[in-house]
């Protein structure tokens, strides 16, 4: 067995111990420079098992312990996961080295210390939810990520962000008890709780059509619950305040990363557990089509009416959140493939966002619209990033955002009755996008006072934050120009997942 | 039916207190009343684990050497009822931990006031 | 900031006008305050805007001060704008009627989704396997290889000891990692530079009298639950728990004085971690040998011995010491600090 199979095992465990390590360390600058290192060490380790893995065209199993499932824990790696988990580590490595200025400067050396502790234990918690085959560690994790995601929130401390981290905290809970629920039940009428023996039971199960209540309403209960978590549109009540009133590094791992963790576990659930066919036939795929058919249109809407852009922001994830939603509803292998696709986009696309207008708000000092009129011209390169990742959503072509939405519609052309809605809500959001992105953009880009004198202020004071932003803007193109090669690749994973 | 629901009690005893719970939580304004709720609807379900892996006859799992495995409860839930209670107490302390910087700062623990007081103060000074 | 009582009744005062109230209460209609609520309703009325509620008259207040919405008018985008003589007419008597039934609307929902979901779960447990029935679909060849074949493999004689820290150890990890981040939140959150300056409490009289005999069976029951958690009912978390709150109560009988010299919050933390890095580096040893399959086993001595159970004895000493002093941790974060305010 080649070394490189404990590339997924070690670099969770290496992730985990990193934060333990924090708390012996007396500075906290010690912990940002320790959980950026071991960030982009695991980013070095997955972008070599990817190649590895996509050239041989192969998947493994880990086994965690000495026993071979069902008994043990185990670990499961492909393409998908592996460039799920690369993209996951560079976003996180960038948004805390965007936001570092600002960390630095609000937080106490002890408090830096601690939210770096429990960033890193975020992070771990993702790859392990991106790496894991086994229901159970499955929620344990998403346990862990729900109690640091609601820190990163709460973190900032004003009696604002305090208010939406407890709000974000109990839909968290309502969440992960309709999960643990669902899970129990499963384990109830199944006996297992590995993915792989859990796909032969309840096939078997639905082929004698035994236990088939307590069956479908596991499936829900679950896809209620991570729906719950990751802000799907009639549950999304908690995200606009807890990813607006924080820090711009946790808005950025927030909306980019944390949200993705739980449709991974969607993902795995629908190809690993109930196998597509079944959900066909439960019209779960229609239930998600539909939920996410109404969460493009009405997030948008509502981010039509924000006058804070942090909130505007917030709003376009949940909207983007929908479009992985609509595409998984597909109940096609293309659909999953194209949410991927929108997966890996989005992750890099509204980390950018946030820390552009991060960076626009730190130069002008203002988080209203009113106040951001000509920001850009104080923040250049973020009113760039700002700009482009807007026009990357409303699908401006060569960027990541167009070539997501492309493949949805490519895949959406394949399905049966979906194919109308699904291109008429594509086209109706991306205008809505598009109506409220392009305003922003030409206001951050006008003149304070008109007919004023405003030339462009150039400031190099923060130089990995600026390095950051243009890390993050070549990304976006890379996903947006390298459409064939990211398409391929994705169909491989989905293909050996 | 009846005697369904007899042999399930266990389960229904579950299902009523999730709904307790549940209620609890959306209709109570308090905080401490919603983490209350909270924690009834966990207990919930650990009251199903625990009872989803008892066997008739069964004794706990403390093996003695050569016993068949048909004596014994079946182990399997036990751990995860104790997983979830340790994710239960985490997330109990965390809740209370907001709670208690949210009274420091507004002396009232009714949600509902929180968000007024919270508007009142003006999102400007929160920035 | 204290508790200020024109605020606290402003609330209630808005929920006695919305329960219907009449403008011409105690307070008059002149009161700004209950002007200002009719003025409320009128935009309501007139937008036909469904989300009302104490919170919401705030936000719209905050909109109207920065002129956000018209005084009088209803917006232009407005799709149908109120005909005028509708509500010159009749001088909005009826509507907290209306509004009651909206906020009668959240509990009727509420309590309707509640029932909903009770029915669903009822059906569900009518139809899942029968209670205790030893035929059911759990009891397979995964439960019964961790009862059968567990003393041999693990070397524990507890089952569920055998199976969260052997066979599902990996779980078990990120259980105390979920311990170890709600320990870290609660410090970040609670934990300010000034906390030492706080009045510590001194012993209280009776409990010190009664804890004094009590704290060294609890301390010692806690250690013995810990140890014997691979031979009989217990193990790192029940026996952790039981000794955190053995030092809650050593915290009453000694005072808090004397026992932030024994432990303080420093040295607890340092403790908590250094225990859960050495689960990660044991665990991370068998998982990297297990998952290599490069064999090196730790020896499993013989099954029922107290030095038995290879790793799981060790392991079970992190996870209580990281339980007790986690639980620690929460109360002394929790005892009322130095009257602070923001």
């Amino acid at each position: 067995m080649s070394l490189s199979y404990n590339i997924p095992f070690l670099s969770i465990l290496l992730a985990m111990v990193s934060a333990i390590l924090v708390p012996l360390l007396r500075n906290g600058r010690w912990a940002l420079n320790l959980v950026r290192g071991v960030q982009l060490a695991a980013a070095a380790a997955s972008a070599y098992l990817l190649a590895e893995l996509s050239l041989a065209g192969e998947s493994f199993t880990f086994q965690m312990g000495h026993f071979p499932a069902p008994w043990g824990n185990m670990l499961r790696a492909g393409p998908l996961e592996a460039a799920l988990a690369l993209t996951f580590s560079l976003v996180m490595v960038l948004s805390l080295t965007g936001g570092a200025r600002e960390l630095r400067e609000s937080l106490r050396s002890d408090q830096l210390g601690w939210y770096c502790l429990l960033m890193q234990l975020l992070y771990g918690a993702l790859l392990a939810m991106v790496y894991t085959d086994d229901l159970f560690t499955a929620y344990v994790f998403v346990e862990i990520a729900a109690v640091t995601a609601c820190i990163a929130v709460a973190a900032r401390e004003s009696g604002r962000s305090i208010l939406s981290a407890i709000r974000y905290l109990m839909f968290s809970c309502l969440g992960s008890g309709l999960i643990l629920l669902g899970i129990s039940i499963l384990y109830s009428i199944t006996g297992h709780l590995l993915f792989d023996s859990l796909e032969g039971a309840v096939a078997a199960l639905a082929e004698s059509r035994t236990y088939f209540i307590p069956l479908v309403v596991s499936a829900l209960l679950m896809t209620l619950g991570l729906s719950i978590k990751s802000a799907q549109f009639p549950f999304h009540a908690w995200l606009p305040d807890a990813h607006a009133s924080t820090f711009t590094a946790s808005s950025a791992i927030l909306s980019g990363l944390v949200l993705k963790g739980y449709l991974v576990i969607i993902i795995k659930l629908i190809l690993r557990v109930f196998s597509p066919a079944l959900l066909v036939s439960i019209c779960m795929d229609d239930l998600l089509f539909l939920l996410g058919l109404a969460g493009m249109l009405f997030a948008s809407v509502a981010a039509l009416r924000q006058e804070e852009v942090k909130r505007m922001i917030a709003y376009s994830s949940s909207a983007q959140i929908s479009y992985i939603f609509l595409a998984l509803g597909l109940g096609s292998t293309e659909g999953l493939i194209a949410a991927c696709y929108q997966i890996l986009a989005h992750a890099m696309t509204k980390s950018m966002i946030f820390l552009g207008a991060g960076e626009m708000i730190r130069a002008s000092g203002g988080h209203y619209w009113g106040e951001l009129r000509g920001a850009a011209r104080l923040a250049p390169l973020g009113g760039l990033a700002f700009t482009v990742g807007g026009l990357s959503l409303c699908g401006l072509p060569l960027l990541a955002g167009f070539s997501a939405k492309y493949c949805i519609a490519g895949a959406a052309l394949e399905a049966e009755w979906q194919t109308f809605p699904a291109l008429f809500g594509l086209a109706a959001s991306s205008v809505l996008n598009a109506m409220y992105y392009i305003p922003a953009i030409l206001a951050i880009w006008g003149r304070k006072r008109a007919g004023e004198e405003q030339p462009l202020v150039w400031d190099w004071s923060d130089k990995p934050g600026k390095g950051t932003l243009v890390v993050l803007l070549a990304g976006n193109v890379f996903l947006g120009t390298a459409f064939g090669p990211v398409w391929e690749l994705l169909q491989q994973g989905i293909a050996l997942f | 039916m009846i005697e369904t629901l007899l042999q399930q009690r266990y389960y229904v005893a579950a299902v009523v207190l999730f709904s307790i719970g549940f209620v609890t939580l959306f209709l109570h304004p308090n905080l401490i009343k919603k983490i209350i709720g909270m924690n009834l609807m966990d207990t919930a379900v650990f009251l199903f684990l625990a009872a989803m892996g008892y066997v008739d006859g069964g004794k706990a799992p403390m093996v003695e050497p050569g016993a068949a495995a048909e004596a014994y409860v079946n182990p399997v839930p036990g751990g995860l009822v104790l997983t979830g209670i340790v994710v239960a107490v985490s997330t109990t302390a965390l809740f209370l931990a907001l709670t208690h910087r949210l009274y420091r700062k507004y002396h009232s623990l009714n949600l509902d006031v929180i968000l007024m007081l919270a508007r009142e103060g003006g999102e400007k000074n929160d920035h | 900031m204290k508790t200020d009582p024109t605020r606290e009744s402003l609330y209630e005062r808005f929920l006695r006008w919305a329960g219907g109230e009449e403008a011409d209460g105690p307070e008059g209609p002149e009161d700004p305050a209950r002007q200002e609520f009719q003025e409320y309703l009128e935009y309501m009325d007139a937008h036909g805007e469904m989300d009302f509620g104490a919170y919401r008259l705030m936000r719209w207040k905050e909109r109207r001060a920065k002129g956000l919405i018209p005084d009088t008018a209803p917006a232009p985008h407005s799709p149908d704008p109120v005909p005028p003589d509708l509500t010159g007419q009749e001088p909005l008597r009826h509507r907290p009627g209306r509004l009651k039934k909206q906020i009668k609307l959240y509990w009727v929902l509420s309590v309707a989704v509640t029932l909903v979901l009770a029915a669903v779960f009822l059906v569900v447990a009518l139809e899942l396997p029968a209670f205790g029935d030893p035929s059911a679909p759990a009891l397979n060849e995964v439960s019964e290889r961790y009862l059968e074949r567990g003393t041999e493999e693990t070397g524990a004689v507890n089952a569920v000891t055998g199976m969260i820290l052997d066979y599902r150890a990996f779980d078990t990890f990120g259980e105390s990692a979920v311990l170890f981040a709600a320990a870290s939140s609660t410090i970040l959150l609670l934990n300010s530079p000034r906390r030492h300056l706080r009045t510590y409490r001194g012993p209280d009289q009776l409990t010190s009298l009664l804890g004094r005999s009590l704290l060294p069976v609890i301390l010692l029951f806690g250690v013995y639950v810990v140890l014997n958690g691979h031979l009989s009912p217990g193990g790192g978390f029940s026996g952790g728990a039981v000794l955190g709150a053995g030092l809650i109560l050593a915290s009453l009988v000694l005072g808090e004085e004397r026992m932030e010299q024994l432990l303080p919050g420093r040295r607890t933390t340092v403790l908590t971690a250094a225990c859960l890095l050495a689960y990660g580096v044991m665990k991370g040893y068998s998982f990297f040998t297990g998952g290599n399959h490069v064999g090196w086993d730790v020896p499993k001595g013989t099954p029922g011995e107290l030095l038995s159970g290879g790793l799981i004895l060790p392991l079970n000493i992190c996870v209580g010491i990281i339980v007790a002093c986690t639980m620690y941790t929460f109360y002394t974060l929790f005892l009322p600090g130095e009257e602070e305010t923001e």
